[in-house]
Parts: structure tokens; C-alpha cells; sequence
């Protein structure tokens, strides 16, 4: 009783404020199942994104937009078109980069993105709740459903505190990805114009 | 007497070292008119502005890696600056604190976070974004002004060139350690080059074009 008052105070002086509400047991077990058997039928995915990043004293977000590109392959690009021209290329094993022209394969520093793109990709397919070096916890937050994942891999904890993806309603494909470091600060990125199962030339992945 | 003898040997080995300390030592003369010898503030208007977030597309190659990222600079009181590098995909590098003299490294991520290489940031990182300096002497050069200073007991020389650009060099007693250039027609730089004199770091950072955040 003394919890709902207090929800309810809550609410009443935050109305913006939307509240995690986890999960039980058997709507994780529905929503897991939704999204891998959904997402069997996709093979490929294009999709525009916006990142942002928001720090603790800033008031301007640091924003870049680009293009995402999943192949059936399983090829992922990133492309960032504005501000400036990049991309990076994740294929068998390798990161390529391109910077403007400028061509390379990644250093240490791709490290975490490499993850943070299997995550997306993962979550694509629908293997994304099976990676041990994480623990899940499920949450529905208005109308949509928010994965919260914590690493338990001792050097990545360091950079990330968690990770939050976000499947909009009755969706099973991720709309947010919510990278939140230790201090607080996160980079948010978000999807739209999706485009499932279109064409891809394969030569968006050549170097 | 074996007494006697090493102290001789002692007192002419340290006079060895110190002739050679001296004459290995390069020492940088200046080559233009002295014209001022009294204390003046100068002011180096690039990250100057109280409150404003200046964004710059940064690329720098460090011994055999090379990465981008974004700086993000802000003065957030008179004395006190805000000096951050992520990388293109989010991630905080660093987040370094200038403040009343004081340098405080708030976060700085496992790979660089190493006592020398921590310092070198430090050090680099505090010359690129440094506002205010009282010079010593002050030169005239052909093509502009040269003005003399310190930055943490190294010697900085401030050039004001009559054209668009303003260089600066940082050095020890004995060793070159840094140059840096603005390229800039107003009071936010366009470009700017970072080059160490001592390690194998070039730092190039580009204006970056401000997105409207639809959300604000």
C-alpha cells in the first residue's frame, strides 16, 4: 500500500515520467519468443540513425547522423554522413574503415563498437538474449518494451555501465540504443526509415 | 691518498656531465627585436568564450594507431575549462579538468590512463586549450609578434602572425616539445594542428558543424 502511495506521489509530480514496470517471467518467455521467431523471416535491414551524445555539462547534444546497412551475409556498415563522411565496415571477422577516403582497418578503439554492433545485429536476428557476457532484465515502459542489459566482463564495465534497447510496441526490432558510461553520460542511438529484407548490393561492403 | 684520488675522479666526472649537459643542451635564441621585457597578459581567444561548447572533429595518430573522434571544449568559469575526447561512437576517452591552476584527469579510459602518457595528455591537452598567459618579453618578428612565457616550468613562445594563424611551441630547458597551430579568421579556430616534438602524436582538429538537436 505504502509503494503505490508512493508511485502514485510519483507520478502525480513527475506526469512526464514514465516508470519501468518489469516484466514477469512469462511476458520475458512471450517477448523472447516474438522476437525470435520474427526475426528468422528477416535477412536484411536498412535503416537511417541519429546518435546522440549527452554529457553532463553540455547543453548541446554532440549529434551525428548516417545509414546502417545489415546484409543477409550478415555484414554490417556504418555510415556517418553528417556532420562528417565515415564508415566502418564489420565483415568476417575484420573492421574496415573508411574516413573520407582515407581507408584503414580498426584499432583498439573499435573494440566496444564491435560489441555494441553485434548487439544491434543480435538483436536483428534474435540471438540477442544468449550472450553470456551479459545478464538481461525486461521492463515495459508505456507501450514499449526496454532490455536492459549489465556486462559482466570486467574490462568492458569500465566504459559502459549498461546498456538499455528499446522495442517499440508489438515491434522486434530495436528502435534505441542506450549506452550509458559509469559517470552518468550516454549516447543514445536511434533507427527510423527502417527497411526490411530490401537489396543490398553487396558492393556497399567493399573497402 | 686513494682519498684524494677519487675525489678528483668524482669532481672531474660531474664536471664531464656538466659540460655535457650544457653544450647537449639546444638553446632556442630568438631571433628578432626584444621590445619589451615587463610582464603583460595575453589572452589567446580560441576557447575563450564563458559557457560556449566548441565541438572540433579531432584525428590523431599516436606512434603506429590513429583514430577519430570529437573534442569538445567549454570554459565553464573564469578560471576553469571542460576539455573532453570521445570517440565517433560515444565513448568518453577522457574528461580532463582545468581549474585555478589545477589539472585533474576526471576520467581517462584504461589504454592511455599511464602515468607518462596521462601527463603528455595532460600537458598537451592544457597547452592546445589555455586562454591566458603573462609573457615575460615580447618580441617583434617579421610578420608579427612574438611573446615569451611559461606553462607549468616549460617555455612557451606565443607568435601572432598578421595573417590568419597564431603559433605557439612549448619547450623544456633543453628539449622541443610541442608546436601548435590555429588557422581561424575570427575567435573560433577552424582547424587546428597539435604536433609532438618529442613522441611520435600528430593531433588535426576541424571545426565541427553544430546538429540541431529536435528534441530541445
Amino acid at each position: 500500500m505504502f509503494l503505490y502511495v508512493a508511485l502514485l506521489v510519483v507520478q502525480l509530480n513527475n506526469p512526464q515520467q514514465v516508470i519501468d514496470l518489469e516484466m514477469t517471467p512469462t511476458e520475458i518467455a512471450a517477448f523472447k519468443r516474438k522476437v525470435q521467431s520474427k526475426s528468422a523471416t528477416i535477412k536484411s535491414i536498412k535503416t537511417d540513425f541519429t546518435q546522440k551524445k549527452k554529457m553532463e555539462f553540455l547543453e548541446n547534444d554532440i549529434i551525428s547522423n548516417g545509414e546502417m546497412l545489415l546484409s543477409a551475409e550478415g555484414f554490417l556498415k556504418w555510415q556517418y554522413t553528417n556532420p562528417n563522411k565515415y564508415s566502418i565496415i564489420f565483415k568476417s571477422n575484420q573492421i574496415y574503415i573508411n574516413d573520407n577516403g582515407t581507408k584503414s582497418t580498426a584499432n583498439v578503439n573499435q573494440r566496444l563498437f564491435k560489441k555494441i554492433s553485434t548487439l544491434i545485429s543480435g538483436s536483428i536476428k534474435g540471438d540477442i538474449f544468449n550472450d553470456a557476457e551479459f545478464s538481461y532484465s525486461f521492463y515495459k515502459r508505456g507501450s514499449n518494451v526496454v532490455v536492459k542489459l549489465i556486462t559482466k566482463h570486467k574490462t568492458m564495465v569500465k566504459y559502459i555501465k549498461n546498456i538499455e534497447l528499446t522495442f517499440p510496441k508489438e515491434e522486434v526490432l530495436v528502435s534505441e540504443v542506450k549506452l550509458i558510461e559509469p559517470s552518468g553520460d550516454y549516447t543514445l542511438i536511434s533507427f527510423k526509415n527502417r527497411k526490411i529484407n530490401v537489396h543490398i548490393d553487396k558492393a556497399e561492403f567493399n573497402h | 691518498m686513494s682519498i684524494s684520488i677519487k675525489q678528483n675522479l668524482t669532481t672531474s666526472i660531474l664536471f664531464f656531465l656538466f659540460v655535457v649537459l650544457l653544450f647537449s643542451c639546444k638553446h632556442y635564441k630568438i631571433h628578432g627585436e626584444l621590445v619589451n621585457k615587463t610582464s603583460k597578459k595575453l589572452v589567446i581567444p580560441y576557447f575563450d568564450e564563458l559557457n560556449y561548447e566548441y565541438h572540433y572533429t579531432a584525428k590523431i595518430n599516436a606512434f603506429d594507431n590513429s583514430f577519430n573522434g570529437v573534442l569538445i571544449v567549454k570554459k565553464v568559469g573564469t578560471s576553469h575549462k571542460r576539455v573532453v575526447l570521445i570517440t565517433d561512437f560515444g565513448n568518453t576517452l577522457f574528461d580532463f579538468e582545468y581549474r585555478n591552476g589545477e589539472r585533474i584527469a576526471k576520467y581517462i579510459v584504461d589504454d592511455l590512463n599511464k602515468k607518462l602518457i596521462l601527463n603528455k595528455l595532460l600537458l598537451y591537452f592544457e597547452f592546445l586549450t589555455r586562454s591566458e598567459y603573462f609573457s615575460r618579453a615580447e618580441y617583434q618578428m617579421v610578420g608579427g609578434k612574438l611573446f615569451v612565457s611559461d606553462l607549468r616550468f616549460n617555455r612557451v613562445t606565443i607568435m601572432q602572425k598578421e595573417h590568419l594563424q597564431h603559433h605557439q611551441e612549448l619547450m623544456s630547458r633543453c628539449k622541443h616539445k610541442a608546436e601548435l597551430t590555429f588557422f581561424s579568421s575570427n575567435n573560433y579556430a577552424d582547424s587546428i594542428s597539435l604536433i609532438s616534438k618529442e613522441l611520435p602524436i600528430n593531433m588535426f582538429f576541424k571545426k565541427r558543424t553544430k546538429q540541431i538537436n529536435a528534441d530541445q
